[in-house]
């Protein structure tokens, strides 16, 4: 267990709000920790949620008083310390670590081993919920005088300061409670993907039918590959090409390929390669490299066609792409994130 | 700038994870941090007191103070003079908050990309930006100016006393807004801008336009949102720096010496939230960058051509 946090430990080293948890079967699973920015708005909803509970109780308490008298403000106090106390505990065994403000934002509290949390810690890190809120001062410290209202008297606003001071101090953002209990909050939603990009320019489908037959770019360079596609519409051209060189000087060298190719319709080949098509798909320019992609003064290949190539597809790609015909030799078409 | 070898991970995040990633930013460095903030702050901290300190001394005598109200009761001289003090205050230090952070931003973008700076050498850079940063920060934003009226506020008429805390609150709200559309003019003259003369880079209106209009909704937003959260952080951080000293320095433990609490422990909690607010803002302009340069795209491109750089050697086929 000790081995297993140090290795958490060293793990989320640079800082970035991530840790990896490996399982006995060597599955390591990256899980993004909420701190306490994240949890504030659940607990927020929550708090709302059981404000407008107590609203409802306390209504139908005064109903039960005019009715019964007396008793409903009995049952009413009751109540209120059930709701105040249970609600967290309640909705986190039952909806696996998730309260509705949690599950409103896509939040779960997990043991610090990333399994789901038993009913006893779920009491243990709720029962400690009030001492994250410490120190409460009077309105008095604020410069705030609401007069001599018995109620107003004994209220103190809560400055939350010991809940951030101890989630700042360790990397899983875990407050007291989640410390005794052994637990951590997580993000539980799922990263949107983007889809597919259309790269299906004339420049880029030449470049993709250079490229050896049997290549095709395996799982780490088709996330490397999706990822820059993904962003290289926010980026100037320069600026693409500067990325795209890193990996099209080493594959240029190792693929046999010119290297004045235009870098970055390199890698939109490499992707259509990975994620699109098939080799035998693409069609096949018979007109010379040279003669498409001539290389600018500064280093870089330029093209005569647009550059803005890559554009997200609106419309499904069966219509433009011929059939694939893959033969029985070669393993089915991987990868496609559609 | 190696993005490969920094202590933030080089990804896009939302405005929340930066909130939440800028603690352990300080938890990491707290003493570098701190010091070099502390160097700026602590001044301008008493730069303030001086200015507008009397005001808690002042029979605070404006004309709108003498109308009868329902809260007659409550509205004591020396209420007013506490709440004007608290509002000049805040105004002040949101005003100074970028001159306050120049060494810590300088200290930050070192310690992030893994260089080991001094507090000399930081001095330095914020010494030959100095120029600069009174041009834009101090007369293009007003701060000089906010600062002039307050001086002002020391004039014995009460009436022109009232004018002049009107402007500045005017001028005030006209600052954030421009601030707020414009937040990262500060890391530009200090990390980008340091060595423009010697070189064909962007001006400083270029660069400032080219990373805040882009995705200037998002800027701008963004920039409210630290702004906010910062003032709550100040409400709490004031709360608890009130709650300790009552309990640890007084026999009472009663609010004695509201005086002490607004002259020196409200301006010290608020100048922590804007140590903080000061980290996030830098993680803020990181994260810009990152979206609009490719940061992680090119992290990502450059580990996987390193892999296959590695994999030449070995013959190793695809």
């Amino acid at each position: 267990m000790t081995q297993d946090i140090r290795g958490i430990r060293d793990a989320i080293d640079p800082i970035d709000g991530t840790i990896s948890i490996v399982t006995p079967e060597n599955i390591t699973f990256d899980y993004h920790v909420a701190g306490p920015f994240q949890r504030a708005f659940a607990f927020l909803i929550d708090i709302g949620i059981r404000t407008a509970i107590l609203f409802g109780l306390y209504i139908f308490s005064l109903i039960i008083d005019y009715q019964l008298g007396g008793i409903g403000q009995a049952i009413f106090q009751v109540i209120q310390l059930i709701v105040i106390w249970m609600y967290g505990i309640l909705f986190e065994i039952y909806m696996n670590g998730q309260t509705p403000g949690k599950r409103m934002l896509g939040l779960r509290s997990v043991t610090v081993d990333g399994k789901p949390m038993n009913a006893m810690q779920a009491v243990l890190r709720n029962m400690l919920r009030m001492a994250d809120t410490f120190p409460l001062v009077a309105p008095a410290a604020f410069g705030i005088n609401w007069g001599n209202s018995p109620f107003f008297q004994l209220s103190f606003i809560p400055t939350f300061m010991v809940g951030l001071l101890v989630m700042s101090l360790n990397k899983r953002f875990q407050r007291l409670g989640d410390l005794v209990a052994g637990t951590m909050v997580i993000v539980d939603q799922k990263q949107p993907t983007q889809g597919l990009h259309d790269v299906r320019h004339p420049n880029v489908l030449h470049i993709a039918s250079l490229l050896p037959a049997n290549f095709k770019p395996d799982q780490g360079m088709s996330q490397a590959l999706a990822h820059f596609i993904d962003q290289r519409n926010r980026l100037a051209q320069q600026r693409r090409n500067e990325i795209a060189n890193h990996l099209a000087e080493p594959l240029c060298k190792q693929l046999k390929l010119d290297p004045n190719i235009n870098p970055d319709l390199l890698l939109q080949a490499l992707y259509y390669r990975a994620f699109v098509s098939d080799a035998q798909d693409e069609v096949p320019l018979t007109s010379p490299l040279a003669a498409i992609v001539p290389t600018s003064p500064s280093g870089y290949a330029q093209s005569p066609y647009p550059q803005n190539v890559a554009q997200p597809i609106t419309q499904p790609l069966a219509p433009q792409i011929p059939p694939r015909q893959t033969p029985p030799s070669r393993p089915p078409t991987r990868g496609n994130i559609l | 700038m190696q993005l490969d070898k920094t202590h933030i991970q080089i990804r896009n995040r939302n405005e929340n994870e930066l909130l939440d990633i800028a603690l352990h930013v300080i938890c990491r460095f707290p003493v570098q941090i701190f010091l070099s903030f502390a160097l700026l702050a602590i001044p301008l901290l008493l730069l303030n007191n001086l200015l507008i300190g009397h005001i808690l001394t002042l029979d605070y005598n404006l004309a709108f103070q003498m109308r009868t109200s329902i809260v007659e009761e409550t509205y004591t001289s020396s209420d007013i003079s506490y709440k004007t003090f608290l509002v000049l205050q805040v105004i002040l230090i949101i005003s100074e908050a970028p001159i306050a952070s120049i060494l810590s931003t300088v200290m930050l973008s070192k310690l992030i990309f893994n260089e080991a700076p001094t507090l000399s050498s930081i001095i330095k850079i914020g010494l030959k930006n100095t120029g600069k940063i009174f041009a834009s920060l101090g007369l293009k934003r007003g701060v000089l100016f906010i600062v002039l009226l307050a001086a002002l506020m020391r004039t014995p008429d009460s009436i022109t006393r009232g004018f002049i805390l009107a402007t500045i609150i005017i001028t005030f709200f006209v600052f954030i807004w421009v601030r707020g559309a414009r937040p990262f003019i500060l890391e530009i003259i200090l990390l980008e801008q340091s060595d423009a003369e010697s070189s064909n880079k962007m001006s400083l209106q270029q660069r400032s336009r080219m990373l805040h209009t882009t995705v200037g909704g998002n800027v701008f937003g963004r920039s409210m949102y630290g702004l906010v959260v910062g003032c709550c952080l100040a409400i709490c951080m004031h709360g608890c720096l009130t709650f300790l000293s009552v309990n640890l320095f007084t026999e009472t433990g009663t609010m004695e010496h509201l005086d002490l609490t607004a002259r020196w422990i409200f301006p010290i909690a608020c100048w922590l939230a804007v140590l903080y607010t000061s980290v996030v803002r830098f993680l803020n302009y990181l994260d810009t960058r990152i979206l609009l340069e490719g940061w992680e795209a090119e992290l990502k491109i450059r580990s996987e051509a390193m892999r296959i750089k590695q994999r030449q050697p070995l013959g190793t086929n695809w």
